[in-house]
């Protein structure tokens, strides 16, 4: 299913009990989002277990605020994720504040990240919102440093046409970067 | 340009990202250099995301959710609806929800508003709310005591395996030991931890192994055990 037929899931959700409601269909949802929003919440966290829970408070958090979404703001993809982000970034903050024991000498070299915490969950939210054909080819070529004949030889597309994936991908990640970092400031 | 232009141009960018143009790519792209400057530029920025994309994501988990996991968003609709109905008297318990997932915090806060919530969606979801003793709600506590010039902004967040203290405090003596500490409404004083005093604003979060409903009053002590702060607190449900 298309996202566009997604949101129209969303689209005649008058919740006024008195009015005929279209519900949000959540199989369809987590059928066209589950798999990308996943994909972000396991690879920002690195942990799976949590990551579905993520994905679980996600999806509770959509449904409940379900009267409130326009997809005339935004398509039905780009609220999951702006939740999945917040989810994920509670997440992550809660893990940072439990408590940990570590020896007293470990404080002392304790290097603060070399980078921010946020510009990372960009790039795997980036990474996670790219269609699979686009992500493919920037984890293959990219990430695991394969040439594009081996990927051709693996996957039967043409050099050509991953080398074009690979430049539209790029350009989608240049977007979202710019996006995000247009936000942060 | 045309769509063919375009995609040749996108091959040429793509091939000199990654080393992979041929003698005559590399021609090829130099005389569509010389024409179009914004060549250049497209290949300094889009280098600049591959750096970024690799230094943040070395490498890709491309594992899909269990069914499990679709089973349980699946419920949500049925299971949402009877935690939302309070009259019922109904619990979330039936929903699989670890601590962590009823915690947004002040710092969650502050990243929703640094993300700028996009789109302006009016309702993506906030925190909880509630009575003093909700899983995950903010409940802000009033010190009293403190020192002329001491001030303390402070909160509580109940979580199922304890009591979350939230401070921020300036006008502490720098470098004095200072001991925040949870008395129970049995008597009991438990450490939730301790910091120093410092000339700038200090922001903490300490946690301690007892559930908010037993918790009485918070207290900040100096070195010697005297209460230099005190917030009493509602009773909890």
């Amino acid at each position: 299913m298309s996202e566009a037929s997604a949101d129209q899931h969303l689209r005649a959700v008058p919740r006024d009990s008195s009015a005929a409601a279209a519900p949000f269909d959540l199989a369809a949802a987590f059928d066209e989002h589950g798999g990308a929003l996943f994909g972000f919440a396991v690879n920002a966290l690195r942990d799976r277990s949590l990551a579905e829970d993520c994905v679980q408070e996600t999806f509770l958090r959509a449904w409940r605020a379900r009267d409130g979404f326009s997809p005339e703001r935004a398509s039905l993809r780009t609220w999951l994720f702006v939740i999945a982000r917040n989810v994920i970034v509670d997440a992550q903050r809660s893990i940072q504040r439990t408590p940990r024991i570590v020896p007293a000498d470990v404080l002392d070299d304790s290097a603060s990240p070399g980078s921010d915490p946020l510009d990372r969950l960009s790039v795997i939210e980036g990474l996670a919102k790219l269609s699979p054909e686009h992500r493919a080819v920037l984890v293959n070529v990219h990430l695991e440093g394969r040439s594009y004949a081996e990927v051709e030889a693996d996957s039967g597309v043409p050099a050509a046409t991953l080398r074009s994936r690979s430049f539209y991908a790029l350009r989608a990640m240049r977007d979202h970067l710019t996006e995000r970092k247009g936000r942060n400031v | 340009m045309s769509d063919d232009r375009d995609a040749r141009r996108a091959l040429l960018i793509s091939g000199a990202l990654t080393g992979d143009l041929s003698a005559a790519e590399q021609d090829e792209l130099d005389a569509v250099r010389r024409t179009d400057p914004t060549v250049d530029t497209e290949i300094r920025e889009l280098a600049e995301v591959l750096r970024a994309t690799t230094a943040a994501a070395p490498s890709w988990d491309a594992s899909a959710p269990s069914n499990a996991l679709r089973d349980r968003v699946l419920a949500l609709s049925t299971e949402a609806d009877v935690a939302e109905a309070p009259a019922e008297g109904a619990r979330v318990t039936a929903m699989r929800r670890r601590p962590w997932l009823l915690v947004v915090g002040a710092a969650a806060c502050v990243a929703v508003g640094a993300g700028g919530v996009l789109l302006g969606q009016p309702t993506v979801p906030g925190p909880p709310t509630g009575p003093p003793g909700t899983l995950g709600a903010i409940e802000q506590i009033s010190f009293s005591g403190e020192p002329n010039g001491v001030d303390i902004d402070g909160s509580l967040v109940a979580h199922t395996w304890g009591t979350e203290t939230i401070l921020n405090v300036t006008g502490l003596t720098e470098a004095d030991f200072y001991e925040v500490v949870l008395v129970t409404v049995a008597g009991d004083s438990l450490s939730s931890g301790s910091f120093l005093g410092s000339t700038v604003a200090i922001d903490c979060e300490m946690n301690a192994a007892v559930m908010r409903e037993a918790v009485a009053s918070v207290e900040i002590q100096d070195a010697s055990g005297t209460v230099v702060a005190k917030a009493q607190l509602p009773s909890a449900e």
